[in-house]
């Protein structure tokens, strides 16, 4: 029985290639009570956060969003929230919305709004939020421990933030410094949380498009740490993070012979599995490096 | 003693640019090198981040040829860690933005990128690569 | 015998209502009720190019215009637009746009593969300026977008009536060239989701079996007064003609 609808809005990533992110993410909030409505007619939101004060166009995609989620919320009736999976687009949402609801950007918002003349007005009553903090302040750890189904306590699991959901402080989902929340979550299953010095270090994020070998390396740093402090599995919440971790693995692998793979996975994948949900749910072959010899050794069920 | 520089007028032009479109204090910056400290892009930097800000405060349009603010990934750390409160990122972000309007030509070659890449690579890689690195 | 006198008196000639339309800046005087290609024509003027089947299917005739004192553009084909007193014409014969090139049977239908031959459409802000240039009034920017999420079908469904015609890409301040784009998705819709059309591959056995060669030849041979006796002559549909 559903007891609390919330507007979601997915991004393309998790549309195409990481539908597994969004799957295990539904079907967890689920058991829950939660429904996370899809918002109709979404566009992308142009990630990331445009930086420059003299262009309006670049907040044009997330005003979108935002109004799309004003109007939905108005049809389900429950909130003004709008919940968002991806990090990129959790960070670029927000802040494009603290730029719409500042008072001191008041012709700005009148000029996007009078631009978008084929759309409503955004009144700025919108609040995003990150699915983390769904499950931090409406289900809570205490609730997810309870419903666990699988014993995954000999698994350690390292949390990795990357950026975008702890920087700049306006978007900071928890203490960017010393954030908790991941490391909340991987005890709430009932594994172990394993915290490494990279935890918030840049993954290189789209340098991967122009110049590969950066990220290459900071990945090598980055896995090394996570791997010296004893990981067995690295958890994010970013498909481009994902996509560095994982998929990068294989130049990492090619240029650092001695360096062997670790899995990735989505901190919902996580939590699905923890939960009890079909394995199946999160497509494991999808990933570069498989993760399902970790839940086949390790879990006794 | 006050000791004055006067700052030629086509240097205090690419200044103004500069704070005009990041919206910061450039001359807020004192030097203690904390976003440098920070910055997990170093290695493939020439300039160090705090270099740029003080090439910037002379007027030096040579920033703009650096390796340095091609490679910044915009993760916010310096932002967050300065004392002075500046927005390192913003500047970045202004400094990527003269340098593209001026050339006139996108960083990011979009043939250059292996197929493979293309393929395997979520759309947010693009999205993002194209809104930091093509001229808008 | 011939008529009387009283019956012979002079006919008014009905008055044409005039408007005044420019074209690339210049004023003319030309008919109400003409559409702006056949007012151009009217004017004087020749289409070489920017013309095709005057029928509002090819995408030719793009027009750009505005009004005195109205800072709005408006986007037409002119050979379906009537002219208004007031228009401010220009035409847009071609808006060049590059066509990737692709194999498509080697194409998965899949947003990476999209965005592989076009990665210019990553650059797309919603700014929404495509749908409002488009004369089909097609929700361009939708299908955009439907595209970079790799949702083919409504991609492929929402451009089904595009004409190519341009105006949307000479638009677009990312530079995409949406009608590519959208020709692309349609092929791999066809492909990967519909039902093969049966008639169409027997339609094409018989080509390639030469049912139509000879008929083709002949007419490949005729001279022009032939084909033009053997046009006028052909069987005509009447209009309203049940059966």
């Amino acid at each position: 029985m559903i007891l609390l609808r919330l507007a979601y809005f997915p991004g393309c990533s998790l549309k195409s290639d990481y539908q597994n992110f969004e799957k295990t993410a539904i079907e967890v909030l689920r058991i829950f009570n939660i429904e996370l409505v899809e918002l109709p007619r979404w566009n992308c939101c142009g990630t990331v956060f445009s930086l420059s004060s003299d262009n309006l166009m670049n907040y044009l995609a997330p005003a979108r969003i935002l109004i799309r989620a004003q109007e939905l919320n108005k049809q389900i009736g429950n909130s003004n929230i709008l919940v968002t999976l991806c990090s990129m687009c959790y960070n670029t949402i927000k802040q494009t919305n603290n730029v719409l609801t500042a008072d001191e950007n008041r012709d700005k918002i009148d000029t996007i709004n009078a631009f978008m003349d084929d759309e409503v007005d955004y009144e700025g009553n919108v609040v995003v939020k990150h699915y983390l903090e769904i499950l931090r302040d409406y289900v809570g750890f205490d609730k997810i421990a309870e419903n666990i189904k699988r014993d995954l306590s000999k698994l350690k699991i390292a949390p990795y933030y990357g950026c975008l959901l702890l920087r700049p402080d306006v978007v900071a989902v928890d203490d960017p410094e010393q954030p908790k929340i991941l490391s909340e979550i991987i005890k709430s299953v009932g594994a172990e949380p394993v915290e490494f010095p990279l935890f918030n270090e840049c993954c290189g994020a789209y340098n991967t498009v122009t110049n590969p070998d950066l990220v290459i390396e900071k990945i090598y740093q980055i896995l090394t740490s996570a791997k010296e402090s004893g990981a067995d599995a690295i958890i994010t919440s970013c498909p481009l993070c994902f996509f560095n971790l994982d998929y990068r693995q294989k130049y990492v692998s090619q240029k650092y012979s001695q360096f062997s793979k670790i899995p990735i996975l989505y901190f919902t994948q996580l939590l699905a599995i923890g939960l009890g949900l079909d394995i199946s749910l999160c497509e494991f072959n999808k990933h570069f490096v498989d993760p399902t010899r970790l839940f086949k050794e390790r879990r006794s069920e | 003693m006050i000791v004055k520089f006067p700052i030629k007028e086509e240097y205090m032009e690419f200044i103004k640019k500069v704070e005009d479109i990041s919206a910061q204090n450039i001359f807020s910056c004192y030097q203690c090198g904390k976003c440098s400290a920070g910055c997990p892009m170093i290695s493939s930097m020439d300039l160090l981040p705090n270099q740029v800000i003080r090439m910037v405060q002379f007027g030096n349009k040579e920033v703009l040829s650096s390796k340095t603010i091609w490679v910044c990934a915009t993760c916010y750390t310096c932002s967050i860690r300065c004392p002075k409160g500046i927005d390192l990122a913003k500047i970045m972000e202004a400094l990527r933005i003269i340098a593209l309007r001026e050339k006139k030509a996108d960083f990011l070659k979009y043939s250059k990128i292996s197929s493979e890449d293309i393929e395997r690579m979520p759309q947010i890689a693009l999205v993002s690569a194209s809104r930091k690195f093509t001229v808008w | 015998m011939g008529k009387s006198k009283a019956a012979l008196k002079e006919v008014e000639k009905p008055k044409m209502e005039m408007v005044t339309i420019y074209i690339m800046g210049k004023a003319y005087k030309v008919p109400a009720g003409l559409t702006i290609m056949k007012a151009m024509e009217y004017a004087g003027y020749r289409f070489i190019r920017g013309a095709g089947c005057r029928a509002g299917f090819c995408g030719a005739c793009a027009t750009i215009y505005r009004f005195k004192d109205d800072y709005k553009l408006y986007m037409a084909l002119a050979c379906q637009t009537p002219v208004e007193d007031g228009m401010y014409l220009t035409q847009i014969p071609f808006v060049p746009a590059n066509k990737a090139k692709y194999d498509i049977n080697k194409v998965s239908p899949t947003a990476s593969s999209i965005i592989r031959y076009y990665p210019e459409i990553t650059r797309c802000v919603s700014c929404n300026t495509c749908t409002k240039a488009c004369p089909q009034e097609l929700n361009v920017m939708d299908y955009i977008q439907a595209s970079l999420r790799g949702d083919i079908e409504t991609a492929a469904k929402l451009s089904f009536d595009c004409i190519q015609c341009g105006l949307c890409a000479a638009r677009c301040p990312a530079e995409i060239a949406h009608y590519h784009v959208a020709q692309l998705v349609r092929r791999l819709y066809a492909k990967y989701y519909l039902k093969p059309s049966k008639n169409l591959e027997k339609r094409l056995k018989e080509i390639q079996e030469g049912k139509y060669e000879e008929m083709l030849n002949k007419l490949m041979k005729m001279s022009k007064e032939e084909l033009k006796k053997l046009y006028e002559s052909r069987e005509i549909e009447k209009v309203g003609v049940s059966e």
